[in-house]
């Protein structure tokens, strides 16, 4: 079973099954190029992404290196936030510093199903909760005078057509 | 600098994580520090940690109601700017499958398509006379004209369940009389959100046609006809297409069951604005009361399968 | 209101440093792609661009918010300055990105069978950074000639002639899209004379010629 060796910001070198590896699409556009050649063993450095992270990445890929790839198209996402599965769910109880640099990890290397997972996770966050709520979870100060907080709360052009 | 062996043992993982990550958190609900943050707005829980870049707050959006999108709007500019982004509405659009992913047009203003949906919902209105006659413009009322059967079919079949979603779940029908009862509706395609360039160049295509049935113990005449306009206008030169179906006459003591009449219109050209939806009954054997056909779950939706 | 960003590389954040040394081994990197390609060592060059790419990516964006860039006429008061890129590091991210893919397209059409879809993928990143540079037009053109759509790939070829139009590699490809161009044509005649052979022998059902209309 072939490996490659990823390296995270901090040094660290990770072996990696290649087939675990190709969940990220740079990764595995790079191996493509490559033709799948042992490329002298040499590291991939990935400077974005430090050890920690890059180990939990790893392993959901390991996790799910036997799924169906994702469609080419957007057109098969999934729209409701609350089917994540099992593994995912588990996995993605972390402090949300780490959830977002999961996510920031899975947009760098390129990962559909990671960063489809961790955004549904963090769009949970928001679900159901009121203006004031979503700004305290995610530290956002309302920067809206008065009269604008007003107006956007009276905004009528989001009626859905059913 | 260590080397991993590349059996992933995801247990030894987690125990290496334990020991660097603070607590695990439940449903979003932490230790909260409410940071001074100054002038900058930040997704994020501390002044330490990290924040997302728009394009991945859009990412998350994309998964929220319109509701929970409503109210983040309400939180600040940044999120009430992001709400509105196009390539929001495009991603709600293309997996909600509101709109298909495998062309090359599309919609001007995503947002407005994607609360519109013309392209998911039946157009017509009042389907089965379930709000009773609106919507629709009643052109004869001959014999005890038409009415409403609010609860079912009676003297007719079952309506089959996909008939019944037509009316949002209700058990309705409209039913003709003795004299010929007549009505019609026209769509504005402008108003009901496909705009001009979707319907010149893309033509998409529309499958129309609705259910009809007898009573078992009575013949009637039922006819049906959906036309393709430039205008909302009678005149010869505003016709583009039309689909007629019958007079069909249907003796007495005939099968009562629901039928479905349908039609698929495509490639019909540049200048479509406007289809109109009409249809007609009366009974054969000019008896008072509702004998005529029954009609319901009249439609004209944009198709893909064609 | 928070400063502007530093014009140069004298006053940076210490997010800006690290930004700095990535980029200084982004340009590593491709120096060390360019001697394997000098060397003909291509999968080892395409190795060396990749990890070139692989540092600037999201350079910009380590822990960091973009600006709302023109949207709604305006700034939303969010920047986080201390990773947002000066002038001279930006240009110098931009310059290895096109290099980059510019030199993984030269390297991929070195290749027995080369990816001309990917070829012609680089090309596009090159152009969307610069969208006059020659070279890619060029690769994109071979890479669109052999991927047998001659006319898109005539376009490519012009486009790469207008600052070069005596380029031989180029007029030799143009020449090779004019007479694989003249053989689909030949290729059509002789399918209609097919036809009307058949039909003058009775054999084949009268087919509708569209050149009445």
């Amino acid at each position: 079973m072939p490996n490659i060796k990823l390296q995270s910001s901090d040094g660290e070198v990770f072996d990696v099954d290649v087939d675990v590896a190709k969940q990220s699409i740079t990764i595995k556009t790079m191996l493509e190029d490559l033709g799948m050649d042992e490329d002298d063993d040499e590291a991939i450095p990935l400077p974005n992404v430090n050890s920690a992270i890059l180990g939990k990445v790893l392993e959901w890929c390991q996790f799910h290196k036997d799924d169906p790839p994702p469609p080419e198209d957007e057109e098969n996402r999934e729209k409701r936030t609350d089917d994540l599965c099992g593994f995912d769910i588990d996995f993605l109880k972390v402090d949300q510093g780490t959830l977002f640099e999961l996510i920031l990890a899975a947009n760098y290397l390129d990962i559909k199903g990671l960063l489809d997972a961790s955004c549904k996770t963090v769009a949970n966050m928001i679900k159901g909760k009121t203006p004031e709520e979503i700004r305290k979870t995610f530290n956002i100060k309302n920067d809206f005078t008065p009269a604008e907080e007003e107006q956007v709360r009276k905004e009528n052009s989001w009626c859905e057509e059913k | 600098m260590g080397v991993h062996a590349s059996s992933f043992k995801s247990h030894d993982r987690n125990k290496m994580f334990m020991s660097k990550l603070p607590q695990i958190v439940k449903n979003g609900a932490s230790e909260e520090t409410y940071v001074a943050s100054e002038d900058q707005v930040k997704l994020s829980l501390s002044d330490e940690s990290v924040s997302l870049p728009n394009e991945i707050i859009i990412v998350v959006l994309s998964f929220l109601s319109i509701e929970d999108l409503q109210n983040c709007a309400r939180t600040c500019h940044l999120f009430r700017d992001l709400t509105l982004s196009s390539s929001l509405w495009k991603m709600k659009c293309i997996r909600e499958k509101r709109f298909p992913y495998n062309t090359s047009y599309c919609p001007s203003d995503w947002r407005k398509f994607y609360l519109k949906q013309p392209f998911t919902r039946n157009l017509i209105r009042n389907a089965s006379g379930q709000n009773d006659f609106q919507h629709w413009e009643i052109v004869k009322n001959g014999g005890d004209r038409f009415i409403v059967e609010p609860d079912k079919g009676h003297g007719s079949g079952e309506k089959p369940p996909e008939l019944i979603a037509l009316a949002g779940g209700k058990n309705c029908n409209f039913a003709t009389s003795y004299g010929w009862c007549s009505k019609r509706q026209v769509i504005d395609l402008l108003s009901e959100g496909i705009e001009e360039r979707l319907l010149d160049e893309m033509q998409p295509a529309f499958k129309v046609g609705e259910w009809y049935a007898a009573r078992f113990d009575c013949g009637n005449i039922y006819s049906m006809k959906v036309t393709l306009l430039k205008k909302n206008s009678e005149k010869e030169d505003s016709i583009i297409d039309f689909f007629t179906f019958g007079p069909l006459k249907t003796p007495q003591w005939a099968p009562s069951n629901w039928k479905e009449v349908s039609h698929i219109f495509q490639d019909y050209g540049p200048g479509l604005r406007y289809i109109k939806f009409e249809h007609e009954s009366k009974d054969t054997q000019f008896w008072a009361g509702h004998y005529g056909a029954k009609m319901a779950g009249s439609y004209v939706k944009v198709t893909f399968e064609t | 209101m928070a400063e502007a960003a530093p014009l140069d590389d004298g006053d940076l954040s210490k997010k800006q440093a690290i930004a700095l040394k990535r980029i200084d081994q982004g340009e590593i990197y491709k120096q060390e792609g360019n001697m394997c390609y000098r060397e003909k060592n291509y999968k080892k060059a395409i190795g060396k661009y990749h990890r070139a790419l692989l540092q600037v990516k999201d350079v910009d964006r380590q822990d960091g918010q973009q600006m709302l860039k023109g949207m709604m006429g305006g700034v939303s008061g969010v920047e986080d300055r201390s990773c947002q890129l000066t002038a001279t590091m930006a240009e110098r991210v931009k310059e290895l990105e096109m290099s980059c893919y510019n030199n993984l397209a030269a390297c991929l059409l070195h290749d027995t069978n080369p990816n001309y879809e990917r070829v012609k993928e680089y090309c596009q990143n090159v152009l969307k950074l610069d969208e006059q540079n020659r070279k890619a037009w060029y690769r994109q053109g071979v890479a669109l000639y052999h991927l047998k759509d001659y006319e898109e790939a005539q376009d490519c070829l012009n486009r790469a002639r207008k600052k070069v139009p005596k380029d031989p590699d180029i007029l030799r490809y143009l020449n090779l899209c004019k007479e694989a161009l003249s053989k689909q044509l030949q290729a059509e005649k002789h399918r209609y004379q097919g036809m009307f052979q058949k039909m003058a022998e009775g054999e084949e059902e009268v087919i509708e010629m569209d050149d009445d209309k």
